[in-house]
Parts: C-alpha cells; structure tokens; sequence
C-alpha cells in the first residue's frame, strides 16, 4: 500500500509538452520549447519506471504499488520519493490532491 | 533507359557483414541469426558508419540481441553513441513539435516528413531511427509566410541565394536554423528538379494523412503511400545513397500491404513511376528481404522513358554536377514562359538582408 492517505484520490500522468525515448538504461525527456538546463534529462531506475507506468493517468496509489511490486528492493517510501521527485521536476503532474 | 541498369549498380555500398547485419537488424523477413563479430580495434569507424547513417539504434539492438558481438567495452561504448543519437534526436523532436504548434496558431498547415515521421510511424521502435534534423512540408503558398512566421521567432534562415519569388515558386526548400542551431528544413517540394516540381503536392497535402502526438502536439504526416513514394524519391534523387532511407522505404513497404499500389499511383501522377522503381530496386539489392516482394516484381518491369528518362540522367549527373544538373531538370517540367523565369531568378542574387 502507498503511504499518503489520499493517494487513492490523487492522479499522476505525464506532464503535457514532453518528448521521450527509451534509452539503454534510462528514459531520455525533453520539455518542448525549453532551451534551459533543466529542461530535459535522462531518468533512471524507478524514475524511468515511473515515466513507463505513467504511460495514462493512473491512481497515485496503484501506480506506487506497481512498482513496489515490480522494482527489485523497492518499498513505498523509496518509490514515493521517486515519484515526488519526478513531479517537483516537472516531469510528471499529480491531481486531485 | 531500363530501370535498375546503370543507374542502380553504380550508387550501391559494398556492405561488409557487420554492416549488412546492423542495416537488416529487426527488419521483418530479414531472417539471419549468425553473429557477426566487430573486433575492438574496428568499432570507431562502426560507430562513425552507424552516426553517418543515423543507425545507432539499430546497432545497439544488433548489439543486445546477440547479432553484432563485440566485447564488454565496446558494448558499452555502442550504449554511450545511442544515448547521445537519442539525446540529438529528442532535441530534433521537440523542436519539430514547437514549430508545428507555432504554424498552427498562425494557420500554416505543415506536415512532418522524412525522419521523425518514419521513426514512429514506420519503425517497429522510434529509437531505431536517429535524426539530426527537421524537415517539414508545408503548401507552396505558405512557403515564404512560414519562413517569415520562423524568422520572427528567432530562427534565422540560412544559405539565401536566390530571390524569395524564386524559391516560392520553384523552389524545393529554405534552411532554417533553431536557436541551438539545429536544422529545420521548410520543404515545397519532395524532389528537386523535374521529379520535384511535377509531383501533385495537393494529394500529398491531403488532410488525411497520418498523425503523430508528439508531446500532446498534433502532427501531421504524409500518409503511408506518400512516406513511401518520399523515401523512394529521396532514396534516387538526393545525393549519394542513403541507406538509412532504404530502410525507411524498407519498413514502409512491408507495412503497406497492398497499399504501395498507392504510392505508384502516386507517382504515375507525377511521372515519377521509374524512379520509385529505380528506389525499389535499390533498395532489393540491399535489403535482399525486399526481393520477393511484389513491388519489387513491378519495379522490374518499368522502363523510363522520355523527359522521366531525361531527368534520371540528370539526376545521375547531379552527384557529379550539382545544382546545374538539378536545374536542367526542372526546367523539363516548365513551359516556355516559366523556364524563362526560372533562368532569370537563378542568375540574379537575392538582395542582402539587414
């Protein structure tokens, strides 16, 4: 189970205006439009497995108990960083909190 | 003049077998397993073929498959060139979606073509075809207005030599460069020379063609019978041969089914039909899964005659010759009046910009 109470209310996609592509080890994002060095970046580990997973909008919940369940020594602390990560960054947007 | 004579034979790469294998890699009908070995000392000027072709991709996945061996370095040095062919690539991409938005908010309808449409509409993965630039179609009318609308944006055009009533109305492309100094090519025309100016650019502008989401941008491409007859037109009338759009055209085809009836169509409205035959077999000769296909049957039995004949001549000549060959093409597609135009806007200069 995902740790956060409203996890189930929550929904995380993709944040619109991203191109990607699937890297040997890593998902490689870019932010369309923005030349600053923060807009792109290559994800790696549970951050390119959340960007996968995110592939449609997905309860905040079920998308951390995938990939605890999926990705090898993750709980729902490592992977809910991850995900806070990836939304603080921008690359994913999560709703309805 | 018979299709796949002299022309074809003269354009072809011997393909060593690594090459031949990361060319093939992932192709349907192309059934070899056998791996090939790449020794260490012979992977920089792999990678410098494979960056040259856009094929980093393709060697990458030769390389995890098993078909292409080479050692723990080397693998990791094939993963390193694909991460930075992704990078280039996405970079491209991006700035295909923001431009394709900027138009459509200006009203300028574009279509996306050549590499990034055929990486996700016609390889089996988008990262299988690399990019190193933009090309867009857009409608002879809308050429001048879409440079300018660039123009303004900060996206200077280059390699301005001839007058801007010149270019909208026989030319095939202005260049344009992006603040990073990616290249974004504004196409007209999908040939130079006769090929170019005879080809039906409504039927290819049609509203139906493909769309791809880049980005949640909307962009349209050609559709599938155009991305052929493109690929088959680049594959014979731009210079030197590239086998990255043999296996585009090579993808294209086996995805088309009996659709590449279509793309003749195409390009019997266009006279064009020997130099997709001359397209198709090239590609046959190297891509021998393409051989047995029933386009390939029909490429064989086209012969080219008149001013298509002509122009393949002075296509030959314009790997030698240049624009001048390019030139007297076109000029085969022109009445008296506009030849006359056409000679006089390319001998005069543009005027200097400031």
């Amino acid at each position: 189970m995902a740790s956060g109470s409203s996890g189930a209310d929550r929904v995380v996609s993709r944040a619109p205006g991203v191109v990607w592509r699937l890297g040997p080890d890593r998902v490689l994002v870019r932010r369309i439009g923005d030349r600053s060095s923060t807009g792109h970046a290559d994800l790696h580990g549970l951050g390119a497995m959340l960007w996968i997973a995110a592939d449609e909008p997905r309860r905040d919940d079920d998308l951390v108990d995938e990939l605890v369940r999926e990705a090898e020594g993750a709980d729902g602390t490592t992977v809910e960083a991850a995900l806070a990560m990836l939304v603080s960054s921008g690359w994913l947007v999560r709703e309805g909190a | 003049m018979t299709v796949g004579s002299a022309v074809a034979s003269s354009h072809l790469p011997v393909l060593d077998a690594p090459r031949q294998a990361v060319l093939e890699w992932a192709l349907l009908g192309s059934d070899s397993r056998d791996p090939v070995e790449v020794p260490a000392p012979l992977l920089a000027d792999m990678l410098a073929w494979c960056h040259a072709e856009r094929f980093e991709g393709l060697l990458r996945g030769a390389a995890e498959s098993g078909r292409i061996q080479v050692d723990a370095p080397s693998f990791e040095a094939i993963r390193a060139a694909d991460v930075e062919a992704l990078r280039r690539t996405l970079a491209c991409e991006a700035i295909a979606a923001e431009v394709v938005a900027i138009f459509s908010e200006r009203g300028i309808r574009s279509r996306l073509i050549k590499g990034l449409a055929a990486a996700h509409l016609d390889h089996p993965d988008p990262g299988l075809r690399g990019s190193v630039d933009v090309d867009l179609l857009v409608s002879r009318a809308d050429l001048l207005g879409a440079s300018a609308v660039l123009a303004e944006a900060g996206w200077p055009r280059v390699e301005q030599h001839l007058p801007d009533w010149w270019e909208a109305r026989y030319g095939r492309a202005l260049v344009h460069h992006s603040p990073e100094g990616v290249e974004l090519d504004l196409h007209a025309a999908l040939a130079p020379g006769y090929f170019g100016l005879r080809l039906p650019m409504a039927r290819l502008l049609d509203p139906r063609g493909d769309v791809v989401d880049l980005g949640g941008v909307r962009v349209d491409t050609l559709d599938r019978p155009g991305r052929l007859l493109h690929s088959g037109y680049a594959l014979v009338l731009s210079r030197g041969t590239s086998l990255r759009i043999a296996r585009d055209l090579a993808q294209q085809l086996q995805l088309a089914g009996d659709g590449w009836t279509l793309a003749v169509d195409l390009a019997r409205s266009g006279d064009g039909e020997a130099v997709l035959a001359e397209a198709l077999l090239r590609t046959s000769a190297l891509l021998p899964s393409v051989s047995s296909h029933p386009a390939h049957t029909w490429a064989s039995s086209i012969k080219a005659t008149g001013r298509a004949a002509r122009a393949l001549r002075y296509a030959e000549r314009a790997h030698t010759h240049g624009w001048s060959a390019d030139a007297r093409s076109a000029l085969l597609a022109l009445g008296p009046i506009d030849r006359s135009r056409f000679v006089f806007g390319a001998t005069v200069r543009s005027k200097p910009r400031h």
